[in-house]
C-alpha cells in the first residue's frame, strides 16, 4: 500500500491541497493536476493507482477525462472517483463508465475520501494479482 | 280615407237624388211656396244626417281593420297579449291606431338596435379572441375547425389556412391528438388539461413549444362544439430552466470553498497540521475561502436586488476621475505585490455623472481587480478617464497587460459564473464580478459596459456613464 500512487486533479488549489496531504500523512504517493487535460497527460506519464478528480475542470471536465481513461486500454483499469459540487443529477453515461467507481458530493470529508481510495487501490491491486 | 270609395258616391247620389224627389213631390202638392222649401230642406237635412252617420260608419270600420292588422303584425313579433297588443278598450280607436302604430316603430326600432348590437357584439369578440396571444380553436364534432384565432394560426403551416381543415391534421401526435381522436370517435368532449409539445418545422427557429390545452365542450347535447385553448408555456420552462441553472451554478461555487473550509478543519481537528506553520497555513487557506464565500453571496444578492429592481441607488453628482484615484490607491498594495504598475489617466475636464458613486466605485474596483488578477507579474494596468462628447457620457476604461480574452468567450464575461477557461489556472473568482457590474451599469445607470482584447496584448474593458442622467431605476 505505501508504495500506490494517487492522482489528484482539481482546479480548486485549496481542495487539491487538503486530499493531497491527507493522503501523504496515510504514505500514499501524490502527483497533482489542475485540469482535465493535464490529468490525463500525468496518467499517461505516471500510471497513477488511483484518480481522484473534480468533475468541473477547464479544458477537460473529470467527466471528460474519466472517458478518456475508458478507452484506453493501459488506463481502463484504474479507478477513478469523480468529486462533484454539482450535487445529484450526475449523467447517467458517465455515471455508467466502468472505470468510475465512485462519486462523492463536495463539501467532503478527507477522512471518508481517504477510506474510499484506499478500498480502490486495494481492489485495484487485488485484480492486477488475479491476472 | 282619402282614397275613391264607390260605396260612399253611390250613397252621395242616393241622398241627391232623394232631395230631388221629395223636392219635385213638395212642389207638386204645394206648388212653388214656402211649404214647399221646408219640406226640401227638410229632405236635405236627414240626407246630410245619413250620410256623415254612413261615412263615420265606413271610417269607424276602416280604422278597426286597420287595428286589426296592426295586432297580427304585432303578434308575429312573439309576445302577443302583451303591451304589444292593441285594443280600443278605453281608448278612442284613432288612439289605438295611433298606440299601435307607436308601438309597431318601437319594437322594430328596438329589433334594428338589437340587431346592429348583436353584430357589433360579435365583431367585439371576435376582436378580442384575435388578439388573444394564446392559440384557440373551435371545432365542430367531426372535427372540422370552425374558429381559429390569430395566434392558432400560427400552429399550422403558413400555407395552409386552419378553418375549415381538420383538428386531427393540426395536432397529429402526442397526448393532446390521441385525446382529440378518442373524443371525437366517442362524441364526448369533456374539460380536461393536457400538456404537450408542438413541433413547428417551418419556422426557423423549429424548436418545439410547450402548451397546456384545455378542452371545453359548447353547448349541451352532442351536436355541440368544441373549444380548445392553448397556453403558451414555453417561455415559463425556459425561466424555470434558467433558475435551476442559476441555483445549480451558485450551489456548484458555493460547496467549492466550503468543501475546502471542511477539509482544512478535519485536517486540523485530526492534528494533521504537523507543525505551526502548516497550521497557519490551514487557517490563511480557510480565510481565503470564508471571503470568497462572502463576496459570493454579496454578489449574488446584489445582483438579484438589481435583477427584481428594488435597489435604491443614491444618485448624486459623482466624480468618475475620483473614484478611479481612489481605487487605484486602495489596489496600490495588491498591485505591488504582484509586480504590477497601476496608474489612473484622467482627462482634465469635468468628469461627473449623476450616479450612485458606491455602485459605480464597486463597477471600477472589479474591473481593476481583475486586471491584477489576470495579468501576468511585471505587467501594466492603466484606468483612463474621458468624456465622449457624442454619446455625452463619462467614459472608464481598465486596460492590462495580461493574457487577452478569446473571441467567444468575450461574448460571454458579462454572463452569471462564467469563467474564462485560460483563466481559471491563474486566480480564483466568484463568476458574478462582471455580471454585478453590467447590472450596476446597464440597469441602475443605465449606461453601457463592454469589452476589447486582443489575445496575447491585454484587455480593455470599458463602461460609460450618462453625463446628465436623471433617471435611474430605482423602486
Amino acid at each position: 500500500m505505501s508504495c500506490a500512487r494517487v492522482l489528484v486533479a482539481d482546479d480548486e488549489t485549496h481542495i487539491v491541497q487538503v486530499l493531497s496531504l491527507k493522503f501523504r500523512n496515510a504514505g500514499l504517493e501524490v502527483i497533482e493536476a489542475s485540469d482535465g487535460e493535464e490529468a490525463l497527460d500525468l496518467a499517461r506519464r505516471m500510471a497513477p493507482d488511483a484518480i481522484v478528480t473534480d468533475l468541473q475542470m477547464p479544458f477537460m471536465t473529470g467527466s471528460e477525462l474519466a472517458s478518456a481513461l475508458a478507452s484506453d486500454p493501459e488506463l481502463a483499469s484504474i479507478p477513478v472517483m469523480i468529486l462533484t459540487a454539482r450535487g445529484w443529477g450526475l449523467d447517467e453515461t458517465i455515471a455508467s463508465l466502468p472505470n468510475i467507481r465512485s462519486v462523492e458530493s463536495k463539501p467532503f470529508s478527507p477522512r471518508a475520501i481517504l477510506s474510499i481510495v484506499n478500498g480502490m487501490i486495494a481492489d485495484s491491486q487485488g485484480r492486477k494479482k488475479a491476472a | 280615407m282619402t282614397r275613391f270609395e264607390p260605396r260612399l258616391m253611390i250613397m252621395c247620389i242616393g241622398t241627391a237624388v232623394t232631395c230631388s224627389l221629395g223636392g219635385a213631390l213638395s212642389i207638386a202638392v204645394f206648388g212653388i211656396d214656402l211649404r214647399a222649401l221646408l219640406v226640401v230642406a227638410l229632405v236635405a237635412a236627414i240626407s246630410a244626417g245619413g250620410l256623415n252617420l254612413m261615412v263615420r260608419v265606413r271610417d269607424r270600420h276602416v280604422r278597426r281593420q286597420l287595428a286589426d292588422r296592426l295586432d297580427d303584425a304585432m303578434r308575429r313579433f312573439g309576445d302577443e297579449g302583451d303591451a304589444g297588443t292593441v285594443t280600443s278598450c278605453g281608448k278612442g280607436e284613432f288612439n289605438a291606431v295611433f298606440d299601435g302604430i307607436r308601438l309597431l316603430h318601437a319594437r322594430l326600432r328596438e329589433e334594428s338596435v338589437a340587431r346592429q348590437v348583436g353584430t357589433s357584439r360579435s365583431e367585439e369578440v371576435l376582436s378580442v379572441l384575435h388578439s388573444l396571444t394564446d392559440p384557440v380553436f373551435v371545432f365542430d364534432r367531426f372535427g372540422t375547425i370552425r374558429l381559429a384565432n390569430t395566434a392558432a394560426a400560427e400552429l399550422v403551416p403558413p400555407s395552409a389556412c386552419p378553418e375549415g381543415s381538420d383538428i386531427r391534421d393540426v395536432f397529429r401526435e402526442g397526448p393532446l391528438a390521441e385525446q382529440i381522436g378518442s373524443d371525437l370517435a366517442e362524441g364526448t368532449f369533456e374539460a380536461r388539461a393536457i400538456e404537450f409539445e408542438h413541433e413547428r418545422p417551418w419556422m426557423t427557429t423549429a424548436e418545439a413549444r410547450v402548451y397546456d390545452a384545455r378542452t371545453l365542450h359548447l353547448g349541451e347535447d352532442r351536436a355541440g362544439s368544441c373549444l380548445l385553448a392553448l397556453r403558451d408555456l414555453t417561455r415559463e420552462r425556459q425561466i424555470s430552466r434558467m433558475k435551476s441553472d442559476f441555483v445549480s451554478k451558485a450551489s456548484h461555487e458555493l460547496r467549492t470553498p466550503l468543501a475546502s473550509i471542511r477539509g482544512y478543519l478535519e485536517m486540523l481537528v485530526d492534528g494533521e497540521a504537523e507543525d505551526e506553520e502548516a497550521r497557519m497555513q490551514f487557517l490563511a487557506s480557510m480565510l481565503d475561502d470564508t471571503e470568497r464565500l462572502s463576496s459570493l453571496v454579496e454578489n449574488m444578492l446584489n445582483i438579484s436586488r438589481i435583477e427584481a429592481g428594488i435597489v435604491r441607488p443614491r444618485l448624486e453628482r459623482s466624480d468618475l476621475g475620483e473614484i478611479s484615484d481612489r481605487v487605484a490607491q486602495m489596489l496600490l498594495p495588491v498591485a505591488s505585490e504582484k509586480d504590477i504598475s497601476i496608474s489612473v489617466a484622467a482627462a482634465p475636464v469635468d468628469l461627473h455623472v449623476e450616479g450612485d458613486p458606491t455602485m459605480l466605485q464597486e463597477v471600477v474596483l472589479n474591473l481593476a481587480t481583475n486586471a491584477i488578477k489576470y495579468t501576468p507579474s511585471g505587467g501594466r494596468v492603466t484606468i483612463s478617464v474621458d468624456t465622449d462628447p457624442l454619446e455625452r457620457s463619462v467614459l472608464v476604461a481598465v486596460s492590462d497587460t495580461g493574457l487577452g480574452i478569446p473571441l467567444e468567450a468575450r461574448e460571454r464575461v458579462f454572463e452569471k459564473f462564467f469563467r474564462v477557461p485560460s483563466y481559471e489556472r491563474m486566480a480564483q473568482g466568484t463568476g458574478l464580478g462582471l455580471n454585478l457590474c453590467r447590472n450596476i451599469v446597464e440597469s441602475v445607470h443605465r449606461g453601457r459596459i463592454g469589452v476589447d482584447s486582443t489575445m496575447g496584448e491585454g484587455s480593455r474593458f470599458w463602461f460609460s456613464i450618462p453625463m446628465g442622467f436623471a433617471g435611474a431605476r430605482a423602486a
